[in-house]
C-alpha cells in the first residue's frame, strides 16, 4: 500500500490534481474543499468560475446521488443520507477543469441524456433561453432544489462543451461522468 | 415592525434589512445546502414590510457568489420588489459587483431584462 500511495501521490502531482475526493460529499465536505478553490480565486479570478462550477458539480451530487451514506450531521448525530461520488479539480497548461462522477437510477438516466445531448448541441443563445425558462419554470415547482438548473449554469460558466459519459454499470443503475473546463486565459 | 439582520455564515449572506431606514441589503455568499430554507423568513419578511409600511425601499445586492438554487430565490425576491413598484412603492435597486467578477454583473444584466425595475450597477 505504502507503494501504492506514492505512485498515487506522484500520478496526481504530475497531471495537476488540486483536489481529488471520493466519498459522501456532505454540506461540510463540500464547503471545505469549495473554500480551497475559493481562496484561490483570489489570485487569479478565473478560478471563481472553477469554484461556481464545483458547487454545483458536489450539490449534485450530495442532492441527488442514487448512492448514499448516512451521515450524522450536527451535535445531535442524527444521521442523513448524503450523496456519494468522486469529483477531481486539475489544471493543464491551458485550462482548468472539474469532473464529477455518480451512480445514477435507471429513472435519472433517460432524463440525464435528454439534458446532456440537449445542452450539447446548444450554443451561447440558446444556453442562455434555456436557463430563463427552467428558472422560471423551476421558480413555481417550490419544492424542487435545483431542477436541472446547475447542469445548464455549468455548461454556461465553462469555456468549452461539457464532456459528459452514461456508463451503464449493474442492476440497470449508470454512472454519469460530468467534465467541464475553464480556460486558463480567454481567447482575444 | 421588527428589523430582520441574519450574521453572513460561509454559505449564507449577510441579511440587513431595516424597517426604520428602508435599506435591505444582502451581502456575502449563497450556496445553503436548502436554499428555500433559508430564503422563507426572508420573503415572510419582505411580504410583510410591503405590506405594513409605505416607506420607500432602497435594496442593495451585494453577493459575491450565488448558486443556481439560491438565484432562483434571488429572483423570488426582485419579483416582490417589481410587483410592489407596480402597485406604487417607490423601489431602487442596487446591484453591486466587483470589477473584475463579470458573472455577477452579468447574472444582474439577465435579471434586469426580465423585470420591469430599473437597476443601478455600482461597480467596486
Amino acid at each position: 500500500m505504502a507503494e501504492d500511495l506514492f505512485r498515487l501521490y506522484q500520478d496526481m502531482s504530475q497531471r495537476k490534481i488540486w483536489l481529488a475526493f471520493k466519498g459522501a460529499i456532505s454540506q461540510d465536505v463540500l464547503v471545505e474543499l469549495g473554500t480551497l478553490l475559493k481562496n484561490k480565486s483570489v489570485l487569479d479570478r478565473r478560478v471563481k468560475k472553477v469554484f461556481a462550477i464545483f458547487i454545483e458539480m458536489t450539490q449534485n451530487i450530495l442532492h441527488y446521488s442514487a448512492e448514499t451514506e448516512a451521515v450524522p450531521f450536527g451535535d445531535n448525530g442524527v444521521a442523513h443520507p448524503v450523496g456519494v461520488g468522486v469529483v477531481v479539480v486539475s489544471e493543464s497548461a491551458d485550462d482548468y477543469s472539474v469532473s464529477a462522477g455518480n451512480v445514477v437510477t435507471s429513472d435519472q438516466v433517460a432524463h440525464l441524456r435528454e439534458q446532456c445531448e440537449r445542452i450539447h448541441g446548444s450554443d451561447t443563445g440558446q444556453l442562455k433561453q434555456y436557463y430563463d425558462a427552467r428558472i422560471k419554470a423551476a421558480h413555481s415547482l417550490a419544492g424542487s432544489k435545483g431542477a436541472g438548473l446547475g447542469l445548464i449554469d455549468i455548461a454556461r460558466k465553462a469555456d468549452f462543451p461539457l464532456d459528459y459519459e452514461i456508463r451503464s454499470i449493474a442492476n440497470g443503475r449508470a454512472f454519469f461522468v460530468l467534465t467541464a473546463r475553464i480556460a486558463k486565459r480567454l481567447a482575444p | 415592525m421588527d428589523n430582520l439582520f441574519l450574521e453572513a455564515t460561509k454559505v449564507t449572506p449577510g441579511v440587513h434589512f431595516d424597517a426604520t431606514s428602508g435599506i435591505l441589503e444582502i451581502t456575502g455568499d449563497s450556496y445553503p445546502e436548502n436554499s428555500l430554507q433559508f430564503y422563507q423568513p426572508v420573503f415572510k419578511w419582505l411580504d410583510d414590510f410591503i405590506q405594513r409600511s409605505t416607506r420607500p425601499i432602497a435594496f442593495h445586492f451585494k453577493l459575491s457568489y450565488f448558486n443556481t438554487s439560491s438565484s432562483k430565490c434571488i429572483l423570488n425576491i426582485l419579483e416582490k420588489l417589481e410587483e410592489a413598484n407596480r402597485s406604487g412603492r417607490q423601489v431602487s435597486l442596487h446591484w453591486h459587483y466587483r470589477e473584475d467578477d463579470e458573472d455577477i454583473r452579468e447574472s444582474g444584466e439577465e435579471f434586469a431584462e426580465d423585470l420591469s425595475l430599473t437597476f443601478q450597477f455600482v461597480k467596486h
